[in-house]
């Protein structure tokens, strides 16, 4: 089954980034989207099918932190995976967040740690269907 | 001014470009670039302690930071907003690492979301405020200036 993935972040270079390896990793990906911040980004999950959210922390408008408050809220996307990429890894929200299962990928990153995060949760996602 | 927290700019800066950009850099005694010399940058947290990061780039290293981070050649020509979002994201990532060095790990800092600064504003920090520690990364291309302001005594 093919993931859509929505990438979050504040920077274009850092979705490009993003973007480039999660196109090298030998995994099933559907479409990609972007967001420039978590108000784009709530939009984007109102009108697409998104499996994966890839979200930032720090950003204009609408952080990260809030718009996966927003996103647990209702009932259409709180059961959508999501992975933090962010250097904020010592904020006690992250802790609380990671508890609950969210990914957290310190940046900066390498390919292989994304490659390797990315295939860990569509693995779980891949058995919890069947 | 502080030696421990200027070493510590550069070991943080020199890490976050080597992973961000493959970039390596070696430390320098050299002159720092002038105000005018090349795109500056700003990032200020808040907490304890608060304060702000500035960077300033010499115009070819900044092409190959973005170039490298983008996965593209370097003769390929990068548009200036593109090398200006590379050179604040640069500075956000540094900035996010440099902090749980500085504080206590358990502190959270608030960051803010970086911006370039014109050479007017960058020439009125330098002269205006007193800098915690600075440090020079240089690289093939040229150097990158790093300087550490914080509120009050740290
Ligand atoms: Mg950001």
């Amino acid at each position: 089954m093919a993931f859509n993935v929505l990438v979050v972040d504040d920077s274009s270079v850092m979705r490009a980034m993003i973007i480039k390896t999660l196109r090298m990793c030998e995994v099933d990906i559907g479409e990609i989207h972007q967001a420039g911040n978590g108000k784009e980004g709530l939009g984007t999950l109102q009108e697409n099918w998104i499996d994966l959210v890839i979200v930032d922390i720090n950003m204009p408008i609408m952080s990260g932190l809030e718009m996966i408050g927003q996103m647990e809220a209702d009932p259409l996307t709180e059961k959508i995976k999501i992975i933090i990429i962010s250097t904020e890894g010592n904020n006690p929200r992250v802790e609380g967040l990671k508890e609950k299962g969210v990914r957290f990928i310190h940046k900066p990153f390498t390919p292989e740690t994304i490659r390797d995060v990315i295939f860990d949760v569509m693995e779980t996602s891949n058995e919890q269907q069947t | 001014m502080s030696n421990k927290h200027s070493e510590i700019l550069f070991r943080v800066a020199s890490e976050t470009l080597e992973t961000l950009a493959f970039l390596f850099s070696m430390p320098s005694d050299g002159e720092m670039l002038s105000a005018d010399s090349g795109p500056a940058a700003s990032i200020s947290f808040s907490g304890s302690p608060t304060g702000r990061i500035i960077l300033l780039i010499s115009e070819n290293t900044l092409v190959q930071i973005a170039a490298n981070m983008l996965g593209v050649d370097e003769d390929e020509e990068i548009a200036v907003v593109k090398q200006h979002d590379a050179l604040k994201e640069f500075l956000n990532v540094l900035c996010g690492n440099l902090l749980p060095e500085l504080a206590d790990e358990k502190e959270t800092i608030s960051i803010g979301i970086p911006e370039m600064l014109s050479n007017d504003e960058l020439d009125r920090w330098l002269k205006e405020k007193s800098v915690d520690s600075k440090t020079t990364l240089c690289l093939d291309e040229g150097q990158a200036d790093l300087y550490l302001f914080i509120e009050g005594n740290y």
